[in-house]
């Protein structure tokens, strides 16, 4: 009985274990010219959780680099600024939108033309990660 | 009576010939400059001074290669993931309707100009612009080059992170498309968010401000 009982109280707080994840939609990346060395990443992300979403690292197997900037104008131009973390708050959502938000995928180790298939992992604070798909468009 | 005809003829031909050459020349100064659109139309157009730069076929670029044509600019570079690549694309889709030339036959053109000329060399220009359209150009220059255009015509830029050893840095630039008219002028500044329908449509209405036909020219004198 007692055995039982420790089993079902194992069961329940390994289902309630905060384990971070996005629901990601309208994912895409602009098709880019063949010689440039960096490609734009956009998409929205839900957190549907009870718990923020931290995102602390990036990276993908057909780039050499993942980051994601911020785009504001400042004195006349355009800056874009790095991210170190990225938070998405609990029951909301955060646009990556072009002339705001982006994953900026740099170097890519091929060309990717209309149609190919992007590989993309977010590393979250709580050290899983997730990994998605999504098209060039 | 005939020879009182002849003359009446002759009178009211003089009249007119004479009421339309004083009301051309008034339409000329009577252009109503367009406040209504979404690009800055300058009443005053800004003559550029001498430059040389190099397009994307590495062949010499001065002020006088843009007489006899409009032609679009945007400052930018190629490793440039959001901002510039929207541009482009923007004016890749208004290419599709834009006017190609206006009433006079001036050809309208479009010209990405890198302001990243260490990254940025002609062949690479050549290859970036012409994947959105085969007629888009691009220029560049030494960076003494750059900045004599640069500095003339309001555009800013500026280097992050840029290190001799490495080839990743930033750069922040003006968003704007510059349109510069047949006589090698300043003509407008269209500001971001850019919208291919808009380009498309205001640029018939800078050809009619800077050219009116016949018909506006009435109108105009009618006011």
């Amino acid at each position: 009985m007692r055995s039982l009982i420790s089993t079902l109280i194992f069961l329940t707080l390994s289902t309630s274990v905060f384990s971070a994840e996005l629901e990601i939609k309208n994912a895409r990346a602009p098709e880019a010219p063949p010689v440039a060395s960096v490609m734009a990443g956009y998409m929205t992300l839900l957190n549907h959780s009870a718990s923020d979403v931290i995102i602390t690292g990036i990276n993908s197997p057909g780039f050499k680099e993942v980051e994601l900037h911020s785009m504001s104008m400042k004195d006349g131009m355009m800056h874009m600024e790095q991210q170190d973390t990225f938070t998405i708050a609990s029951k909301n959502k955060r646009e990556l939108e072009p002339g705001g938000f982006h994953l900026m995928l740099i170097k890519p180790k091929k060309v990717f033309r209309a149609g190919d298939a992007i590989e993309v992992s977010f590393s979250y604070q709580d050290k899983t990660t997730q990994t998605f798909s999504f098209k060039v468009k | 009576m005939k020879k009182l005809n002849q003359i009446s003829l002759i009178i009211v031909i003089a009249v007119v010939s004479l009421g339309t050459g004083i009301w051309l020349s008034k339409t000329q100064q009577s252009k109503a400059l367009p406040t209504d659109l979404s690009a800055t139309v300058l009443d005053k157009p800004r003559t550029l001074t001498p430059f040389t730069l190099v397009d994307n076929h590495n062949k010499p670029f001065t002020q006088d290669s843009f007489k006899g044509q409009w032609s679009y600019l945007f400052f930018g570079y190629t490793n440039c993931p959001d901002v510039c690549p929207l541009a482009l694309k923007v004016m890749q889709v208004a290419w599709k309707s834009i006017a190609k030339k206006d009433s006079a036959g001036h050809p309208v053109k479009m010209y990405l100009v890198s302001v990243d000329p260490d990254r940025d060399t002609p062949k690479l220009l050549n290859a970036y612009v012409t994947f959105f359209n085969p007629e888009f150009g691009g220029l560049t220059g030494t960076p003494d080059q750059i900045d004599i255009v640069t500095n003339q015509l309001g555009i800013l830029y500026g280097f992050e992170d840029k290190e001799k050893e490495s080839d990743s840095y930033q750069v922040n630039h003006s968003a704007q498309f510059l349109l510069i008219n047949p006589k090698g002028q300043l003509q407008a500044v269209i500001s971001p968010p850019h919208d291919a329908a808009k380009i498309t449509a205001e640029l018939e209405k800078i050809f009619e401000y800077y050219e009116p036909s016949l018909w506006r020219k009435l109108l105009l004198s009618l006011k």
